[in-house]
């Protein structure tokens, strides 16, 4: 019948070798990319009872490479042990890590068979469809139509019906057909090999009450696990504990299957009078007759009492109520002679009951005075439980002797009912799936311990129970499972929306309910977030942690007023307490060589800072810009120094922008802090001198290529300023700094995080490695969940985590402390061809002005030296605002001209401000940017455009003033751009908080108005003024004679303070900035 | 042509249960089939809209009634871009048009409601359908190491799929076309006779697995794009038979019948012109007066359908009944019942006289041996066209003296 032989299709396929057919062994599996498949059949059937037909079905087995390469490794090891084949091939289903789905039995397939069907499984598949008789099982009897398999109308692949021998010796011979003895389990199963025929006898089985029935057994191989198959064309028998199947042999008389298969029984207490009655059938069949068995009265002297709790197979209605679960009484009768114990449910008819044992019937007598006392007494105990008989009324008697009303019943009957009930003699069971079987906890209990394992150094495990009845049962499976079941409900904040009092009930493993609060189970889920997402507890029952999240142990202690019982050999819990009151830091004295006055949050960063290196911690500080992050570093480590814990150098690494700032600082307020600058080309020279000093200042440029220098260099610190220059983890720069150890790392940014979470994983990567796990675990707990989902338990959960290690105050936090208005100078230096570019061109200005500015007057001279001038300041701001053409190559002695040079160079100013700025919006400050190059002020904002910042731009050319004002006071753009000349008149923009002078400008009182706009009568935030001087550059020197003339501008009274030639530079002035 | 589009519709609802425009395009000759190849192939640079060999307001005008008649059918359109095909083109959309409502047009197909679809969904839960469908379309794109990685995920996400074995021998019989099909008979030591024989029965062999298995599963799986799939096996097949001569009694072993399948009309037409005795085959006529109207050369196409009458009157009767010109069934059905019946050799005759349009299309066209009727009449109706009335009167006496009912015809209609 099969269709597809000798087929044009099956011959291209066979060609092309992806037919696994003709030429593979039976079990072989068909190749799929990244694993194999196979058919399987699995034989299902009812064991014992003859009548039932059976079931098969049918299922394609996946392996994956991996689990082949597992059994190929296993097979190799039982061939080593001599173990036999079979033994391998038998456990075959039971390796586990396989799937197994589902295959649908249709005609169709047969004629372009799938991959995984080999020639043995289309015989045995047509053999499946030939059987008329074989039904889907899981359609109603009564609904399956002939055919319904042919036409695939089976919904679960499974078919059910009367298999013939034949067909059963088909799919035998696949190889793959399996035995289950439950339907549900075809994890379970083993194969199933076929038999000679064998031959059966006649036997009477005597059942518990000491009825017999007639049935078949094997003939000197009798097992106890075994069926015979009474209802297709010939009779065959499988022996499930041995999987052999196989055909009887011997003829048996139609009516006599029919007899075995009524199941008829012969009363004990009527045996002769049925071997009369049948004495021609037993005999005409060669039957035997039933045995006669002898009949003992017993009373028993010891009767135990015994509660069952437990859950009904169906639903009963009492009283229009249905109810799963209920309680029965019924007492052990014992006997110290004849049968073993026997119990009677309170309800159960009779006064007396048969048993047979050791080939006698026993008639066992009932107490029932005695059962009627005992009912009575539970009764008065237990007031929770409503008795049956109180509230049935008609119909069937109910299973259950009690019920409870409610779940809350349950509750209260277990804490305080159950408990006087016992006490009385009564024997409580709780039968297993029982599901209100509430246990109380005596205490709680942790234990913490280091883990022992070559590759988890530094990290410790827990767990986290309750002593029920002294047993110590651990609750992190279940609250794992739990979790994991019910995500939503029991989120964080699903449970935080929750009455705190409100009760809920753990499931453990054994179907037990720990009964706790929401408030309770809220406050330990929000400390071991792994719970929440975590794929696994170590070995099941354990979480494992690193020794650098201990800290949570402290808060766990935290979350149980009443006490729990921490057992911590490894003192982890004494140092998480301490850690975990980090933000109560003990006030640190300040050292009288920091010669400034720290305002208190300056303090309280520097005390912060001193209790991170006491428990061996890193930590971020993350504090606005503008907010001091430098000066609070060196007065810690002014404070190391005095403490004598500054023993060798501490490193900072910064961008090179920052060095002189750095040193300046360093300068100013710790003179007693010895300090190395470790840059440029000839550093290698310095390296014998940095043990010596006490800070060494470098940039993140240098450090990856000195790396192997700072690895062997001992350091008491590393800091990194401006530390979201790792965050990207995968950057050379980071992962050099990470390479660098010392026993403290500090972070200084204000914007630990700009974009993703990532890169806040990066900086603790660096400040405490493996706190926040690998970074692809922190992916999946935390980045993913927040990031994509929004998840913000996961946010509060990993916020709670970092809390301690990052220190971060807003500008508006600290306004209290903060003067109305700060101002700040930067000093940039020029980038390389930057500088090139400037000298030559100084070097050629100088050139021309000597001989141009002889023979003509002041006013002349001044304009000329202005012009020069004016060069130059376009220069430090950006060279493309410069006209260059004058200053050619050999004036400049540039080896191209400097206009050909000009688009090449880049503007060290441009790129800080937009880092600045960028950073700035970030905090949410509010900018007004002044230059006086309205040119400037346009290559600005077209970079602001590139990077999405929004802007307003105001020039002397602009009409629409007012609207661009509004805009920005009504906060819709975060930065104003604004020329000097523009912005010196009739502007109030008190929305700002923040300015910046792009570029000096030579009239401080012009500067200082422009300052004014944001800090003016009315303003209610301090306001941080940033004037960006290039370093050694012109600026630098207007910069100097702004101050000057500022202390003048002080010095005179106000009815002079504006006057203009007050503060008109002289010619000999301005020749001075040339020098 | 309204009227075409709507018998278009009918028939491709009947034979593959939808309709698409792009098929009938293709079916009626508006588009090569060749051509449209190239372009999803990324040899073909421009719009679907390019190579349709109409204006584009009679295109939109007939793509607007054939939607309109669809839905008045009940049908319901569905739209699909047109992507690449080609391993450098592919997953690139390709433009079907500048005009956008022709664009939509053109991307439709339209197909029958159905109250149990199966659903993509939102949430991509049903992994299965989603494979089954990326399967289908690498298949009519003929990427088939693709649709093998696809199937080996379908295979593990729905081992029950019933189609399995059918994708397994579609991607098989795929990957069997890309191999030679003739692999040098010569070459292995036999004569040219032998080789020869060699390669027919090769050939027929292939003919007949495809037509008899594969034909009707990629029909099955494929509906409409079992073309596409198919066209790789029918220019395997075109090329190994090119050169072969055309024998009587195997008619389908002719590179016209390859070519004829994956609808490249001109190689119809260059496969039969080359063969010597081509025009005096009955069937090759046929192919051949398909290839012309299919590449809209009706009169050249008419004059065939008049030479086939002449070579083999009942194998032209059964070939009549499948003409894809419309307007020649209309006319060859009035022809059949006119109530003075004439005799089917004076068909031709009849034929030209109500096709009068086409007889200047036919001037340099030769057909040999199309009879003496046809060339009455023809010689008739260019004598009246060209006004010279001395040679239309010897026309007519000619006529008369074949086929007075033709003249008569011929006068009512003057």
């Amino acid at each position: 019948m099969r269709v597809r032989k000798g087929g044009f299709l099956n011959k291209i396929r066979a060609d092309l070798g992806g037919s696994e057919s003709s030429s593979k062994p039976l079990a072989a599996h068909s190749a799929i990319e990244g694993g194999r498949q196979r058919l399987v059949y699995l034989l299902t059937v009812d064991s014992g009872c003859h009548q039932l037909p059976l079931s098969v079905r049918l299922f394609v087995e996946t392996l994956s490479v991996d689990v082949l390469l597992a059994d190929a490794e296993i097979a190799e090891i039982k061939s080593e042990a001599n173990i036999p084949k079979e033994a391998i091939s038998s456990s075959y289903l039971n390796c586990g890590d396989r799937s197994l789905q589902a295959f649908k039995l249709q005609a169709q397939v047969l004629s372009h068979p799938p991959r995984f069907l080999s020639d043995s499984d289309i015989v045995a598949l047509e053999a499946l469809l030939e059987q008329s008789d074989v039904k889907p099982v899981d359609v109603k009897q009564g609904d399956v139509k002939q055919g319904d398999v042919k036409q695939g109308n089976v919904e679960n692949g499974a078919l059910i019906g009367v298999l013939s021998g034949a067909c059963l010796q088909k799919l035998e011979r696949t190889g793959r057909l399996y035995y289950s003895a439950k339907e549900r389990e075809p994890q379970q199963s083993s194969i199933i090999q076929w038999q000679p025929p064998r031959s059966a006898r006649m036997v009477w089985k005597v059942d518990s009450e000491g009825f017999q029935r007639l049935d078949l057994s094997l003939g000197g191989q009798c097992n106890e696990v075994q069926w015979f198959c009474l209802s297709s064309e010939q009779l065959f028998f499988f022996d499930s504990s041995e999987n052999k199947l196989g055909f009887i042999d011997n003829a048996i008389a139609k009516e006599v299957v029919d007899y075995i298969k009524d199941q008829r029984a012969v009363d004990p207490n009527s045996i002769k009078r049925f071997v009369r009655q049948y004495q021609d059938f037993l005999h005409s069949n060669h039957l035997p007759e039933p045995v006669s068995l002898s009949i003992v009265q017993v009373h028993s002297e010891v009767i135990l009492p015994q509660l069952r709790l437990f859950s009904g197979a169906h639903p009963e209605t009492i009283n229009g109520v249905a109810v799963n679960e209920g309680a029965c009484l019924g007492f052990q009768y014992c006997f110290d002679d004849g049968p073993p114990p026997e119990f009677f449910p309170c309800r159960a008819q009779g006064e007396q009951k048969a048993l047979f044992f050791n080939g006698s019937v026993y008639q066992v007598h009932r107490n029932l005075d005695y059962e009627a006392k005992v009912l009575e007494r539970i009764r008065q105990q237990a007031s929770c439980l409503e008795f049956v008989s109180d509230v049935f009324s008609e119909g069937v008697p109910p299973v259950f002797d009690f019920v409870v009303s409610d779940r809350d019943s349950w509750r209260q009957l277990f804490a305080e009912q159950l408990p006087d009930i016992k006490a009385s003699g009564c024997e409580v069971v709780v039968e297993n799936g029982f599901p209100f079987h509430f246990v109380s906890i005596d205490e709680w209990y942790g234990d913490v311990k280091l883990v022992d394992a070559a590759d988890k150094i530094d990290w410790f495990d827990f767990e986290l129970g309750v002593r029920i009845d002294g047993e110590s049962v651990n609750l992190l499976p279940s609250l794992l499972a739990l979790v994991r079941r019910y995500p939503a409900r029991f989120s964080l904040s699903a449970l935080g929306s929750k009455d705190p009092d409100e009760r809920v009930a753990i499931p453990l493993s054994d179907g037990r309910l720990v009964d706790l609060s929401v408030g309770r189970l809220r406050n330990v889920l929000s400390v071991l977030v792994e719970l929440l997402h975590s794929p696994a507890l170590q070995n099941g029952e354990r979480l494992m942690l690193p020794a650098v999240q201990a800290a949570r142990l402290a808060q766990l202690q935290n979350q149980f007023d009443e006490g729990i019982d921490i057992q911590d050999e490894s003192g982890l819990l004494a140092r998480a307490v301490e850690v975990e009151e980090l933000s109560e830091v003990e006030c640190v004295a300040m050292p009288s060589t920091v010669d400034a006055d720290l305002r208190d949050y300056q303090h309280f960063g520097v005390s912060w800072m001193v209790a991170l290196k006491k428990y061996g911690m890193g930590g971020i500080l993350a504090d606005d810009m503008g907010l001091g992050k430098t000066l609070q570093t060196l007065a810690f480590l002014s404070v190391e120094k005095q403490q004598e814990r500054l023993t060798s150098p501490a490193l900072v690494v910064m961008p090179t922008s920052l060095l002189f700032n750095w040193q300046r600082e360093i300068k100013q307020f710790t003179s007693d802090l010895s300090c190395l600058v470790y840059h440029g080309a000839q550093r290698e020279l310095l390296q014998e001198h940095v043990a010596r000093h006490d800070v060494v200042l470098t940039t993140y440029g240098l450090v990856a290529r000195d790396l192997e220098f700072w690895q062997q260099q001992e350091l008491s610190h590393v800091i990194l300023d401006e530390a979201q220059n790792i965050k990207n983890s995968r950057a050379k720069i980071s992962q050099a700094v990470k390479r660098i150890d010392a026993p403290f790392r500090l972070c200084l940014s204000g914007t630990p995080m700009e974009n993703n979470l990532a890169e806040l994983w990066s900086l603790f990567d660096f400040i405490l490695p493996g706190f926040l796990d690998s970074v692809q675990r922190f992916k999946k707990y935390y980045r993913d969940p927040i990031e994509k989902e929004g998840d913000s338990d996961q946010a509060r959960a990993l916020f709670s985590r970092v809390a301690p290690f990052i220190l971060r105050r807003c500008k508006s936090e600290v306004a209290t402390e903060l003067p109305p208005k700060t101002e700040t100078v930067i000093r940039i230096p020029l980038q390389e061809q930057q500088q090139d570019l400037y000298e030559g061109v100084c070097f050629s200005i100088k050139q021309n002005l000597l001989s141009d500015l002889q023979g003509r007057g002041d006013g002349e001279g001044r304009i000329l030296i202005l012009n020069a001038l004016l060069t130059l300041r376009q220069i430090c701001c950006d060279p493309r605002l410069a006209n260059l053409e004058q200053y050619d190559q050999e004036d400049t002695g540039q080896q191209n001209s400097s206009q050909q040079k000009k688009p090449d160079v880049g503007s060290a100013k441009l790129e800080h401000t937009l880092s600045m700025v960028d950073e700035l919006v970030a905090e949410g400050r509010k900018i007004l940017l002044f230059s006086q190059f309205t040119s400037m002020l346009s290559l600005l904002g077209d970079r602001l455009d590139e990077q999405g910042i929004p802007y307003v731009m105001l020039t002397g050319k602009s009409r629409n003033r007012q609207q661009l004002v509004e805009q920005f006071q009504r906060g819709e753009v975060p930065v104003f751009l604004i020329s000097l000349k523009a912005g010196g008149v009739g502007l109030n923009l008190t929305a700002a908080d923040t300015v910046i002078h792009y570029d000096p400008w030579w009239n401080p009182a012009a500067q200082q108005q422009a300052t004014d706009r944001a800090y003016r009568i009315g303003q209610d935030k301090p306001v941080f003024v940033y004037k960006l001087i290039m370093e050694d550059t012109v600026e630098e020197k207007i910069y100097q004679l702004q101050e000057r003339k500022q202390l003048l501008l002080n010095s005179l009274n106000s009815a002079v303070q504006h006057r203009s030639e007050q503060l008109q530079l002289t010619q000999q002035e301005l020749l001075a900035i040339l020098a | 042509m309204k009227q075409e589009i709507q018998a278009a519709v009918e028939q491709q609802l009947m034979v593959v249960g939808s309709y698409s425009p792009l098929e009938w395009l293709i079916d009626s000759g508006s588009v090569q089939y060749p051509d449209y190849v190239a372009w999803r192939n990324g040899a073909r640079d421009g719009c679907l809209e390019d190579l349709v060999c109409l204006s584009e307001v009679d295109l939109l005008a007939l793509l607007n009634h054939g939607a309109w008649y669809a839905g008045e059918l009940g049908l319901e359109s569905e739209s699909a871009l047109f992507k690449g095909w080609h391993s450098d083109n592919a997953q690139r959309v390709l433009l079907a048009s500048r005009n956008e409502t022709l664009a939509v047009l053109l991307q439709q197909y339209w197909r029958r409601p159905e109250l149990e679809v199966q659903q993509f969904d939102l949430f991509m839960d049903n992994p299965g359908l989603v494979l089954e469908n990326d399967l289908l379309e690498l298949l009519a794109a003929r990427r088939w190491s693709e649709a093998q990685k696809k199937l080996d995920q379908l295979y593990q996400s729905d081992p029950g799929n019933i189609k399995l074995g059918d994708f397994d021998d579609l991607i098989a019989y795929g990957l069997h076309c890309e191999t030679p099909l003739l692999r040098g008979s010569l070459a292995s030591g036999l004569s040219r006779g032998d080789s020869i024989a060699n390669d027919r029965g090769l050939i027929e062999e292939e003919l007949v697995g495809l037509e008899a298995e594969v034909l009707p599963l990629s029909a099955r799986v494929l509906a409409q794009s079992a073309r596409d799939y198919l066209a790789p096996a029918w220019a395997r097949l075109g090329g190994a038979l090119e050169g072969l001569a055309f024998l009587p009694g195997q008619p389908k072993l002719h590179a016209s019948y390859a070519w004829q399948q994956y609808q490249d009309w001109s190689r119809v037409q260059s496969a039969v012109e080359r063969e010597e005795s081509g025009l005096s085959q009955p069937v090759l006529v046929w192919r051949l007066a398909l290839s012309y109207f299919y590449q809209q050369k009706r009169g050249p196409g008419l004059g065939l359908l008049c030479l086939l009458l002449s070579r083999d009157e009942d194998a032209a009767v059964q070939f009549f009944e499948q003409c894809p010109d419309s307007r020649f069934l209309s006319l060859w059905q009035r022809f059949r019942e006119l109530e003075v019946e004439l005799p089917l050799s004076d068909f031709p005759g009849w034929l030209l006289l109500h096709e009068r349009g086409v007889v200047h299309q036919l001037k340099d066209f030769s057909l040999p041996g199309v009879g003496l009727i046809y060339n009455s009449v023809f010689s008739l109706l260019v004598a009246s066209a060209a006004g010279d009335e001395v040679d239309e009167l010897a026309c007519r006496k000619q006529l008369q003296a074949c086929s007075p009912a033709l003249l008569k015809v011929y006068l009512q209609d003057k």
